[in-house]
């Protein structure tokens, strides 16, 4: 850029020209008619090592399939629905692009996506684990791949831990805490803080809202019956997991300031105020950046009658709108096959969705130390949880978690009329 | 009216109005396919469930009912029009009292007249991305000079009152300069002979203010406020940037709670239901105030 | 600058006391004001302070008022980062083909309004000023689904053409031609003159004061625009800066000196031509608000 010559600024401007003002240049795949050449569009989102790890795929991928060219279109996070969504009805949209697993449902029900069955192997979703595979299936057909994962575990201050006397923590999944166990170390850690220090944050703030599944889900309730077509969310199981909330904050455990429209507790633990936090494992990039001044380690979420985590991650996906469906599916079967996906997850701090790289050890590039807690914990999600969690408009019941739960624990609403709304709002999502 | 005493003969007549109807054509163009029509389907997509993908789905006054039992729309609307209440009128005072310093030949005046305007030309995203850093509760520098003189750490991002305070500080930043100017030029529209009369009248220089000064600004005072309220209203970049509407919904405005139901929430028709909302409300406020200030001073208008 | 009268009453005629102590309020209200303008400059000057240092010491807290040593890497990684250049250059061309267009169209609409005579003249005008209340958040929704039906989501187009009817610039010409007399006019009618002629060798002339105004006041407006590029614009290689800005908010983290670095860049444009033609926008604000 600063060597930028008068040529290349005329370049830059005639382009600008050509593309900016006829409106040829927005989405849509273009090139030959050969079904295997032209350049598709991928949107994504992504911190810096993401981006520099989907590049490097992409290099590839254009290395081998001469003629194919995939365009990179990063966007903010904060914007990428948006723009995704409003491309698409501009019908202007991406040939590919990444989404979570929670708003995948909208766009497979909206109808806009490509049915990956059509252009790949009948098999080939055959690859991925159980529960991620449900996560990017409608009417029990494949719409995308599951591209990676991430999932909440445990992240603790291993010196506030030994200051109040703390000492083996749970290595094994199956040794998890129980409940009680957990409530019995929080009350240790909070007695034997100083100031206004407390053991717990719960990393549920407004879009994570639905990682309090896990506690419910880990009590033995659910949110949707298997087939997610009724809710189940009204239940004892459900009472006590909020029983179980209601004690973190009237006891102190949490930090008053970490309810659902609270502060993100992953930017509080740097300042040693809190000693554990929920945290997913994408964070260890930012948090192995930002904490110099303690040791820290991991463990896994505490179980009860079962275990459950949250399904973070995104999938990717190609939408109908693409002019090259056959390559735009040859890349998505290309970004997972195992060696660029562990080259992804080991650059990225991200969990696999194959199960010959679950069962393989990846070679983490920062703190590889702490990531089999969470590659372990991955394993807690089951299909019936997944389905729950991908129904279409789930943002919507997300919401009402948001609301609600935040009544329950800031406001004095009762967990009848709390698990009443939240009901109300899971039920309104999938009646027809 | 000037145009109506003037004479021609109706082949003149027809001419200036073809003349009249070609110059204003292009802006009545835009104006009814970019503004009256979409106001139009504002109203008819409000009725309609939409996530804009998809076919829409017509409820009526659906949206609107769903809209009085949802919180967060209440905490938009009583924000709105507490951030108008507390901003419009802070605004006005902090312009005239820098104008008042500066309408004397003070040293550095046009230099200090330029300071103050300089933020009224930088955009809302920049001014909000740099309030965002320095507001930052952890370790931005608001709260690092606060420490230096023994006050805070201000919980400027998780405390709801706090947040509220760092954006009505940050738009005065913002607005402070346009008042400024405005009354500037008002205050030497106001004849000198005035003061002096006052002045041989015996009266203090509280009491011109009383009696010369503010009556001078009442024009640009109505300006001012009319203008600052509509601004206010349509506040978004300046939110949308600095607290996205948080903590929780404790900086949501209508204009930030419209675009995120209607752009990331996907709610198409309920977004533009808080829009017609936000449109009429802006409406009797800003009917209010002419009735006031007719009232007040009925000889303008 | 504009040549300032000075209002403050005569002070030969107080005595001396009276004389002392207006002296005395006279300087707390400098100081006073003058603390004011440090307070109004600061961000400005933080913006500057942290595109210049590193983000290891801004992530720690450990920072002193004055920069210990200046680091250009913020602004470097603006570039190597991002699509920089391209945005400015999208930001230009959309800035100065709208000031062109809108101005144009405004201007000549104004004058329509102010001095032609045509059935429906004051109906459509108020129609028009009306507008000027309008929040962007009511039309967004229809406005970007006539764009997109026009398709031209993600082109120029889309940013300048809706955005082109300036109520306010209209209302602004139709207040300065109200103030031109009939007679000139009316003169170059009884020679002969086509309306297209007056307005081209009369009107346009006369106009070049309320043209800056609308060139400098138009170009700010389309500068620094926000809400509607955002809506409009998908491809991150069509964005104006104001949208580009939001890529410096990283995704989990923020690289402050590159933030404050690009905000600067972005701004600077428009903070120069303010000083640069201060005169103008100081006569346009004051001419706004008192007539």
């Amino acid at each position: 850029m600063n060597q930028l010559t008068r040529r290349q600024f005329l370049a830059a401007a005639g382009g600008t020209g050509a593309a900016l003002w006829l409106g040829a240049c927005g989405g849509g795949s273009s090139g030959s008619s050969d079904p295997m050449k032209g350049t598709l569009e991928f949107v994504t989102w992504g911190g810096p090592a993401e981006i520099k790890a989907f590049e490097a795929i992409i290099s590839d991928f254009e290395d081998q399939n001469p003629g194919a060219r995939i365009r990179l279109q990063e966007t903010p996070f904060n914007e990428v629905r948006q723009t995704v969504d409003s491309s698409l009805e501009a019908e202007q949209g991406p040939d590919l692009f990444r989404v979570t697993y929670t708003d995948f449902g909208f766009y497979a029900a909206s109808n806009v996506l490509i049915d990956l069955s059509e252009y790949l192997p009948s098999d080939f979703s055959n690859v991925f684990t159980e529960g991620l595979r449900a996560a990017v299936e409608f009417e029990g057909a494949p719409y995308g791949v599951p591209h990676h994962t991430d999932v909440s575990a445990i992240v603790y201050n291993k010196d506030l831990f030994q200051a109040a006397g703390i000492g083996a923590l749970p290595d094994r999944l199956e040794d998890a805490w129980s409940w009680d166990e957990f409530l019995d170390v929080s009350r240790r850690l909070r007695d034997a803080q100083t100031g206004n220090r407390t053991a717990f944050g719960m990393n549920w703030q407004l879009a994570g809202a639905f990682r309090w599944l896990n506690w419910l889900y880990a009590a033995g309730g659910s949110l949707y019956n298997s087939d997610a077509t009724r809710t189940t969310v009204d239940s004892p199981e459900a009472r006590k997991t909020l029983d179980m909330f209601k004690t973190w904050f009237e006891e102190d455990l949490c930090p008053d300031n970490t309810s659902l429209k609270g502060s993100y507790v992953d930017l509080i633990f740097p300042a040693q105020t809190i000693a554990m936090i929920s945290a997913g494992s994408f964070l260890v990039p930012t948090l192995e950046a930002d904490i110099t001044r303690f040791e820290y380690g991991t463990t896994y979420l505490p179980q009860d009658v079962g275990m459950s985590t949250d399904l973070g991650g995104n999938a990717v996906v190609a939408t109908q709108q693409t002019e090259k469906p056959e390559l735009a599916a040859k890349f998505l079967e290309f970004l997972v096959n195992q060696k660029n996906m562990k080259r992804f997850c080991e650059a990225t701090n991200l969990l696999p969705t194959r199960n010959d790289l679950v069962e393989q050890k990846l070679d983490y590039e920062i703190r590889p130390d702490i990531m089999p807690v969470f590659v372990d914990q991955s394993t807690t999600i089951t299909p019936a949880y997944t389905r729950a969690v991908t129904v279409p408009d789930f943002t919507q019941v997300n919401n009402a978690f948001v609301d609600q739960l935040e009544s329950f624990i800031v406001g004095d609403q009762s967990p009848e009329a709390t698990l009443g709304n939240i009901a109300q709002e899971a039920t309104d999502v999938v009646r027809d | 009216m000037a145009v109506t005493q003037r004479k021609g003969k109706p082949a003149a007549l027809r001419r200036e109005a073809l003349t009249a109807y070609l110059l204003i054509s292009p802006n009545l163009i835009v104006f009814g396919v970019f503004m009256l029509l979409p106001l139009i389907l504002t109203f008819v997509i409000s009725a309609q469930e939409t996530s804009g993908l998809g076919p829409a789905e017509w409820v009526g006054l659906g949206n609107y009912t769903e809209l009085i039992s949802d919180g967060v729309f209440w905490r938009s609307l009583i924000n709105t029009v507490g951030y108008a209440a507390v901003t419009v009128p802070l605004g006005l005072a902090l312009g005239l009292a820098v104008a008042m310093l500066l309408n004397n030949a003070v040293w550095l005046r046009d230099v200090m007249r330029t300071i103050y305007y300089l933020p009224v030309v930088i955009s809302g995203v920049a001014a909000g991305l740099i309030a965002q850093w320095m507001f930052n509760e952890n370790i931005g520098v608001v709260n690092e000079l606060l420490g230096l003189v023994g006050l805070g750490p201000v919980s400027w991002q998780s405390s709801p009152a706090w947040a509220m305070t760092s954006v009505v500080l940050l738009t005065l930043w913002v607005g402070v300069g346009f008042n400024m100017v405005v009354y500037l030029a008002a205050l030497q529209g106001i004849p000198r002979e005035y003061y002096d009369a006052s002045a041989v009248d015996g009266a203090n220089s509280v009491q011109q203010f009383r009696h010369v000064t503010l009556p001078g600004l009442g024009t640009a005072t109505v300006f001012l406020a009319i203008y600052g309220v509509i601004l206010s209203f349509q506040a978004f970049d300046l939110i949308y940037i600095l607290t996205g509407g948080g903590p929780g919904s404790a900086t949501e405005v209508l204009g930030t709670y419209a675009y995120e139901q209607a752009f990331s929430a996907r709610e198409r028709g309920y977004g533009s239901a808080i829009g017609v909302v936000l449109y009429l409300l802006l409406i009797v406020v800003l009917s209010v105030q002419f009735w006031i200030s007719r009232r007040r001073d009925p000889e303008e208008g | 600058m504009v040549a300032v009268p000075e209002n403050r009453p005569d002070l030969s005629r107080r005595p001396a006391k009276t004389r002392r102590a207006v002296r005395v309020g006279r300087l707390a209200g400098w100081l006073l004001v003058a603390g004011g303008a440090l307070l109004m400059a600061f961000p400005l000057y933080w913006m500057l302070v942290t595109s210049v240092s590193t983000t290891a010491d801004l992530k720690a807290g450990d920072y002193g008022l004055f920069p210990r040593e200046i680091v250009w890497a913020g602004f470097s990684r603006v570039f190597e980062q991002l699509p920089f250049f391209q945005w400015f250059l999208n930001s230009v061309i959309i800035a100065v083909v709208a000031v062109a267009l809108t101005v144009t169209i405004n201007v000549v609409c104004g004058y329509a309004f102010a001095k032609l005579r045509f059935p429906g003249r004051r109906v459509l005008f108020v129609l028009i000023v009306s507008t000027l209340i309008i929040p962007v958040q009511v039309l967004m929704v229809p406005q970007f689904e006539i764009v997109a039906e026009l398709g031209w989501v993600d082109t120029y187009w889309g940013v300048i053409i809706p955005r082109s009817a300036e109520a306010f610039g209209i209302f602004f010409a139709y207040q300065f031609f109200k103030g031109i007399p009939d007679e000139l006019i009316e003169a170059a009618r009884l020679d002969g003159a086509g309306e297209l002629t007056i307005v081209r060798s009369i009107v346009l002339p006369l106009s070049m004061p309320l043209i800056a105004v609308l060139v400098i006041f138009t170009f700010m407006w389309r500068w620094n625009e926000f809400a509607w590029p955002l809506i409009v614009l998908k491809d991150s290689d069509a964005y104006t800066l104001p949208v580009g800005l939001l890529f410096l908010q990283g995704q989990y983290t923020t690289d402050y000196p590159a933030l404050m670095a690009g905000s600067l860049l972005s701004v600077l444009p428009m903070l120069a031509i303010f000083v640069i033609f201060q005169r103008f926008f100081v006569e346009g604000v004051a001419r706004s608000g008192l007539k």
